[in-house]
């Protein structure tokens, strides 16, 4: 639920680096004008909190290694928390200079478009369907505990595959820090300001390229109520969502930049590129790659295109992107993040029905109209997005796993070209009714199609009379766990999905989360074909974690979700996509499983019980 | 006049194109889906079905199981094995691309209910759900075209051979261990004894329970007092027959299930 308190929580996280970047930003750029301020101060704070965390843990605690890492951060995040205050206070009047009346309207429509497809998607959902935040959380519940550093992995364990720094986590704890909220509610806060910033994203884009309400407004209006899986980006506010929306506001901002002929300097775009890249690797190495590309155009264009054609130029992208498509799966990709790569390596005609599944059948219709008109028209800008729109399509087709997580990006660009696709034949109505008329089908067309989408999505979530990865009584053995057993280095094993909540509600450590290794799945198979009791302690004690040394005892948690994952075949046991996303209550044959357990007195004792889940604490 | 038929053929041509869009959207095969209680319903090319989540386990309310008894006792089936074998029917079972998504979108705020129609040579059969909080309501709609018109309709319930089937008084009509039944008496107080003699086992009371030892519900099938409850121990089918009273061309009959969470709630209401 939001509630006040969630939502000033959850601003922080943008709010605290803008104070501390505009002081940053201030004093490197002599307050040198900007287009759209806000952007840099967030990258400017973000890289500021971002470095000071690593300068504390790399150098002080080196120098003063008893130290702990967060008795350390902690009052410096407070500090620069309240000077970045004051100071900004003094520059308030500047504040005053913004032309407020231009950003209120699109800031108010965002609102209320992010308002709508908020209470369409969380209707009979109570808790966030944003099944990664379980991991973020962890990591942040984990860099809050004292243990931090720049790789991921060496956080929690959840991170096996390293795909960012721990930049975003940063942020994301110094905000937990200094408003403490009930995470829940902080994550759907979160990710309602997250949405309004996406839709908020899609209307700027749109109206600097083309200068024009209407089509911004379309853009907004599809960036509102589109919803792609895999890449999540309205509605999951993930590393890779926040690096898209970043690049978005910072793409607008070149273009702005140019307009008002202040090329921005080399080292300008090479902060900005370096948080893009922190924030996610390969997403970011995209955005870098579409940004930098973009400076670079501005900057040498004219050297560039005196000495080579256009056409031909664009000739020998399109020959090149066929060939990519084509022969793109030949190449042996899949040893990237190991198993889960293998569920991201989608086929052609699957890419195609992801894409139904999210617009229907608009894109096809209304993206050759948009291109055909940005073709006739030829304005340069306009130019360049149909190109990088082009370019990304033809990354997502191409045979790679992973490669569908580039439309985070490609989707801003792709609305504005359906965008103008619509504009073209809106803009011959002149009646105000017919173009009302119109516009209202088009807003209930998009509504049904993100309905039927939220239908797909989480049709495979009920339980009792709601849709949720998440039970009420799985929350209530996490708040047991935490009271008992937080504090502890006990280790927590269950079925991959169980762990992943369990560890981020109580605190209690567990192998991997959901992304446990081989060896942990190896021995929870074995346990589950073991005959006695004493078979089933032994194997538990050989599933060890990476990074935290344990106590002697372990958690064996058993859910109706451990029952059903045990009941599914090796291969998807071995497999890290493979998962039981619903809540599940123990049955009568679980219960007698759990009473075979509970007649080992020595080992097992069965410490806490509810229709979900039953938790015994094992003795060695 | 040009200009208002520029505008009419812009604006049909965007509406044309957005209704286009629209029908591209792909749509879950189990649209619609209620959720009753800890259960859900759907409607599959067999019948209506009760089922938990992804937990393959199914109690189907279906044209292939249910039955007539006509005047000379002669027990009848609603499709004759060669109507099956050669798909003398058809279902109104996504035969309408836009219905599944009028579907998708109303079952989205739970404004309607899975149902399914058999039309036949000579016959129609409907199924429908209702659902209100914990129970589910189930009613056919027979239209036949017959000399030989039904003297007692039966409609049927599946259950599986590892369930409990028990009424309130802990008659037990499907076989279970005595392992099973100390246990099932110590989780839940209901002391359960196997009366498994016959075949066909006629109830006396108005409920009978279904409790799957592998999932985390319990059906009780309510009848009207009009109806009785047979348990059919061969076919594996909870029989509730209903007598004709008067002869129509269309027959109607409906019980109630009632869904819970264990058979401790379950008993409470029995």
């Amino acid at each position: 639920m939001i509630t006040l308190e969630s939502i000033i929580s959850a601003l922080l996280f943008y709010l605290f680096p803008i104070l501390i970047g505009r002081v940053a930003y201030g004093s490197i750029n002599k307050n040198k004008e900007v287009s759209y301020p806000f952007v840099s101060y967030f990258v400017f704070g973000c890289l500021t909190i971002f470095g000071w965390a690593l300068i504390e843990k790399y150098v002080v605690l080196s120098l003063f290694p008893t130290y702990s890492f967060i008795r350390l951060f902690q009052p410096t995040i407070y500090i620069l928390g309240v000077l970045a205050f004051f100071i900004n206070l003094t520059l308030i009047r500047n504040f005053f200079n913004l032309d407020i009346k231009k950003y209120l309207q699109s800031v108010l429509l965002s609102i209320f478009l992010g308002g709508i497809v908020y209470y369409l998607w969380n209707l009979n959902t109570p808790y966030p369907l944003n099944w990664d935040f379980l991991e973020h959380q962890t990591l942040v519940d984990n860099i809050l505990r004292g243990r931090y550093s720049f790789v991921t992995s060496q956080i929690s364990d959840t991170f096996i595959f390293n795909g960012y720094s721990s930049i975003f986590h940063t942020i994301m704890m110094s905000a937990q820090m200094l408003l403490p909220t009930a995470i829940l509610d902080f994550w759907q806060s979160i990710s309602f300001i997250h949405l309004v910033l996406v839709i908020l994203a899609s209307y700027f884009f749109a109206h600097v390229i083309t200068n024009n309400e209407s089509i911004a407004l379309f853009s907004a209006i599809l960036g509102t109520f589109v919803f792609e899986t895999v890449t999540f980006t309205s509605l999951f506010f993930i590393p890779q969502t926040l690096t898209a929306v970043v690049f978005i506001f910072l793409f607008i901002q070149l273009l702005l930049e140019v307009k008002h002929n202040r090329l921005p300097s080399i080292s300008f775009i090479i902060f900005n590129s370096l948080f893009l890249f922190l924030n996610h690797y390969i997403i970011g190495l995209l955005a870098v790659l579409i940004y930098v590309g973009l400076y670079l155009y501005i900057r040498y264009s004219e050297w560039l295109f005196a000495k080579i054609n256009k056409i031909v130029l664009l000739e020998v992208g399109l020959f090149i992107s066929v060939i990519m498509i084509i022969f793109s799966s030949l190449i042996p990709l899949n040893f990237l993040n190991q198993g889960e790569a293998e569920y991201f390596n989608f086929s052609v005609v699957e890419k195609f029905l992801f894409m139904q599944r999210a617009y229907g059948h608009s894109l096809l219709l209304f993206l050759p109209l948009g291109i055909s008109k940005i073709l006739k028209r030829r304005k340069d800008v306009e130019v360049i997005t149909l190109v990088i729109a082009l370019f990304i399509l033809t990354l997502i087709f191409i045979q790679i796993p992973y490669v569908f997580k580039f439309y985070v990006i490609g989707r801003f660009f792709i609305h504005l070209i359906i965008a103008i696709g619509i504009f073209v034949l809106i803009e011959k109505v002149t009646y105000p009714l017919l173009i009302n008329a119109i516009m209202i089908f088009l807003i209930s067309v998009l509504i049904g199609i993100f309905i039927v989408n939220s239908v797909h999505w989480k049709n495979i979530l009920n339980y009792k009379d709601i849709l949720t990865h998440i039970s009420p009584t799985e929350l209530q053995a996490a708040e047991f766990l935490k009271n008992k057993y937080g504090k502890t280095n006990i280790l927590l094993v269950s079925d991959p999905a169980t762990q992943n909540i369990l560890e981020t509600f109580s605190g209690v450590n567990s192998q991997g989360g959901v992304y446990a290794n081989q060896n942990t799945r190896e021995q929870l198979m074995t346990i589950f074909q073991a005959t006695a009791p004493v078979e089933i302690k032994d194997r538990l004690y050989l599933i060890k974690d990476a990074l935290e040394t344990t106590d002697e005892k372990r958690l064996f948690v058993l859910s109706g979700r451990y029952f059903q994952w045990q009941m599914a075949s090796k291969k998807y046991k071995q497999a890290l996509y493979f998962n039981i996303w619903t809540p599940s209550d123990l049955t009568f044959d679980n219960k007698k499983y759990i009473n075979f357990l509970s007649s080992d007195l020595a080992h097992f004792a069965l410490v806490y019980e509810n229709p979900t889940v039953a938790i015994f604490e094992v003795n060695r | 006049m040009k200009h208002f038929f520029i505008n009419i053929f812009f604006f049909i041509v965007i509406i044309f194109l957005g209704i286009a869009s629209l029908y591209g959207v792909l749509v879950p095969d189990d649209v619609p889906v209620r959720a009753v209680d800890t259960m859900q319903v759907a409607a599959f090319k067999s019948g209506l079905a009760l089922y938990q989540g992804n937990r393959q386990h199914y109690y189907a309310f279906s044209p292939y199981s249910d039955y007539l008894i006509l005047k000379e006792d002669a027990r009848s089936s609603f499709f004759s094995q060669e109507e099956i074998e050669k798909d003398r029917f058809t279902t109104d079972l996504h035969s309408s691309h836009f219905l599944d998504i009028r579907n998708a979108i109303f079952s989205y705020f739970n404004i309607v209910s899975p149902s399914i129609k058999y039309t036949g040579e000579d016959k129609e059969i409907e199924y429908l759900s209702e659902v209100v909080d914990n129970s589910l309501v189930i009613t056919r709609n027979l239209k036949i075209k017959t000399n030989n018109p039904p003297r007692i309709l039966g409609t049927t319930i599946s259950y599986l051979s590892t369930d409990f089937v028990y009424d309130k008084t802990g008659n037990l009509y499907t076989y279970q261990s005595e392992d099973d039944k100390e246990r099932f008496a110590s989780l839940y107080n209901v002391h359960l004894s196997q009366k498994i003699d016959e075949s066909r086992i006629k109830i006396s009371d108005d409920s009978i329970v279904i409790f799957n030892p592998y999932l985390s519900s319990v059906i009780v099938v309510r009848i009207k007092p009009s109806q009785m409850i047979y348990v059919n121990r061969n076919t594996r089918l909870i029989e509730v027959e209903e007598s004709v009273t008067t002869e129509s061309s269309v027959y109607t009959t409906s019980f109630k299930v009632e869904i819970y969470n264990n058979p401790i709630e379950a008993q409470k209401y029995l």
